[in-house]
């Protein structure tokens, strides 16, 4: 009870910490959303009766401080750009986001696992070779890369979607998601690579422990010690590495949303940074820096469900 | 019984045999010591025997017959039956040999699950009595602790419960006490003497350290370079060796009850 107290004040902080430096960030980056907006061509007096308008007039702690009342109340406040609440602006923008990085994260789980412990027992030198080719290719290439060669491949070559020509979730929502699958499988490809790669890792170091000879010395089989014991001590840190994955999928998300034309959170918070629209990019940072930091959270949590010794702070690692 | 005869082992990732064509008998019911320094092949003997060698990755020759069936011959599913049932293994770091996600009580009765349809609650009782047997207080607890949470005493118990649960013929111990304090040491090897006599459990002792083996063990076997040096009994092996090697190994072991030796000999452990 009291680690959750704690764990929650300590989130709670990072995300007021994270709030102050995005809006801190705007402080001294060039540009001003009021002549952003207003264009060269606008007198100073337009200008400064915007900036009035904004609340931009007022002293940076004033804003801040009236931008965060408003944030913990539930008010986002109003987009400068869009002269539209924050929320309505970023609501549609979450479904799209928020199913291509649950359908990469799932494609991650789903073949990066397997396919570690399945190639952990490859032996062969020419297979081994193979394997850390492919492996060192597909880390290697950016999600950009592989976003631009999937779009070209799987759109205008195989037609399997039309880029650019985004079917909105709540109207299509099954040639959304097919839409999708192919942004998700940009962003997952490289990740399976490395979660297999590094459940593999894990797993043949585990496999040379003294707990594996002895659980063989007791008439277990190799398998029967992989599943019965090996298994359960590399998934902490397995589980560790896919809350990195997913912390790493918003990031990466926001790249391929460009590339393939998702209007989605990424692409939002991109614009609007260009607009120098800060309610929207705090919010939007905001919300990002809570999913990551959840994440983490969440991970700890199951890794003390498999090792409740961990509470005890003596790791066996 | 346990008997070697001629046992070749050769890891291809290394230029000599690690065990070089011995020959050594465990008679039921006693206890043998196998010593000798790090490297001289004690550790992979006792692997071998166990058979839990890869045999993917050495070349082995030899036989190593376990009351008359010869471990290197036997097809792998009768091996990992007969690795649960006849012969039981104790290694020198229990902390290391214990899955630290594991309750050591089910730990120690994992040969039960793997190779009986003895019911969970037969299983425990099992456990519990082993535990006693090795004298382990307050098995309940115990039963139901992690290892990082017993002492590495307690941890070898259970790792010696662990190996007995099944009722084996045959213990090889392998460096059983060297990672443990001296006081601890003395007990678990008074612990293995008395099991020896209680229960007639023959064993095979691998120590590079003489004192060890020599209060325990009735026969000693020293090892040097993957062959045997010299075998004999005991207490007239310690009087009057004949190998020089054997000579410089007892004249480089701490004198008995000269406690601080025995404690700076601890540091260069080690089993192969």
């Amino acid at each position: 009870m009291k680690t959750l107290l704690k764990k929650t004040a300590s989130l709670l902080l990072t995300l007021l910490l994270t709030s102050f430096l995005v809006f801190l960030a705007f402080e001294l980056i060039d540009g001003d959303p009021a002549r952003t907006m207003l264009g060269d061509q606008a007198t100073e007096q337009r200008v400064q009766a915007l900036q009035a308008e904004l609340g931009l007039d007022k002293p940076f702690f004033t804003r801040y401080i009236g931008w965060l009342g408003g944030f913990v109340t539930g008010d986002f406040g109003v987009s400068f750009s869009y002269r539209q609440p924050v929320w309505e602006i970023l609501a549609p923008k979450l479904g799209p986001t928020a199913v291509t990085g649950a359908l990469a994260f799932l494609l991650i789980t789903v073949c990066g696992l397997p396919l570690g412990l399945f190639s952990a027992h490859w032996k062969h030198p020419a297979v081994l070779a193979v394997r850390t080719f492919f492996e060192q290719l597909i880390m290697a290439v950016p999600p950009f890369v592989l976003g631009i060669g999937l779009s070209w491949g799987f759109g205008v070559v195989l037609h399997a979607f039309t880029p650019g020509d985004f079917p909105a979730l709540s109207e299509d929502p099954l040639g959304a998601v097919r839409y999708l699958f192919f942004a998700a499988l940009a962003l997952a490809v490289p990740r399976i690579a490395m979660t297999a790669r590094m459940l593999r890792m894990s797993v043949s170091g585990e496999l040379g422990r003294d707990y594996v000879r002895a659980s063989m010395a007791r008439g277990a089989t190799r398998r029967q010690a992989l599943t019965r014991h090996v298994l359960k001590n590399a998934l902490p840190a397995t589980v560790a590495f896919l809350a990195q994955t997913m912390a790493e999928l918003v990031g990466s998300g926001v790249i391929v949303e460009q590339v393939f034309g998702v209007p989605g959170v990424g692409r939002l918070l991109v614009a609007s940074i260009g607009n120098r629209d800060y309610p929207v990019v705090c919010t939007v940072i905001v919300m990002l820096a809570f999913f990551v930091l959840v994440s983490g959270a969440l991970a700890d949590a199951v890794n003390l469900m498999i090792d409740p010794g961990r509470r005890g702070g003596k790791s066996h690692a | 019984m346990l008997e070697i005869r001629n046992l070749r082992v050769h890891f291809y990732t290394r230029p000599v045999p690690a065990v070089d064509g011995i020959d050594l008998t465990v008679p039921d019911g006693e206890i043998v010591g196998l010593v000798g320094e790090s490297g001289s092949g004690k550790t992979v003997t006792a692997t071998a025997a166990a058979g839990l060698l890869d045999r993917g990755a050495c070349e082995v020759s030899g036989r190593i017959l376990l009351n008359g069936e010869d471990l290197l011959t036997l097809p792998a599913r009768r091996l990992t039956a007969l690795r649960g049932r006849a012969v039981g293994m104790v290694f020198q770091d229990p902390a290391a040999a214990l899955d630290p996600l594991m309750r050591a009580g089910k730990q120690a009765g994992e040969a039960l699950a793997l190779h009986t349809k003895l019911p969970k609650s037969e299983r425990k009782a099992a456990v519990l009595q082993a535990f006693r047997d090795v004298e382990l207080p307050d098995p309940e607890r115990v039963y139901n602790a992690y290892p990082r949470e017993l002492s590495g005493g307690m941890q070898q118990r259970v790792m010696i419960a662990s190996a007995l649960v099944s009722s084996p013929s045959l213990l090889l111990l392998d460096e059983p006490t060297t990672a443990l304090d001296v006081t601890v040491q003395a007990e678990i090897l008074a612990l293995l003497k008395r099991l020896n006599a209680e229960k007639g459990i023959s064993m095979l002792l691998i120590s590079h350290d003489l004192n060890v083996v020599r209060h325990v063990a009735k026969r000693v076997a020293v090892m040097q370079g993957g062959k045997l040096v010299e075998t004999g009994e005991t207490e007239a092996l310690f009087r009057a060796p004949r190998q020089d090697y054997t000579k410089r190994l007892i004249a480089a072991a701490p004198k008995p009850f000269g406690g601080a030796a025995g404690v700076r000999m601890r540091g260069d452990a080690g089993s192969e």
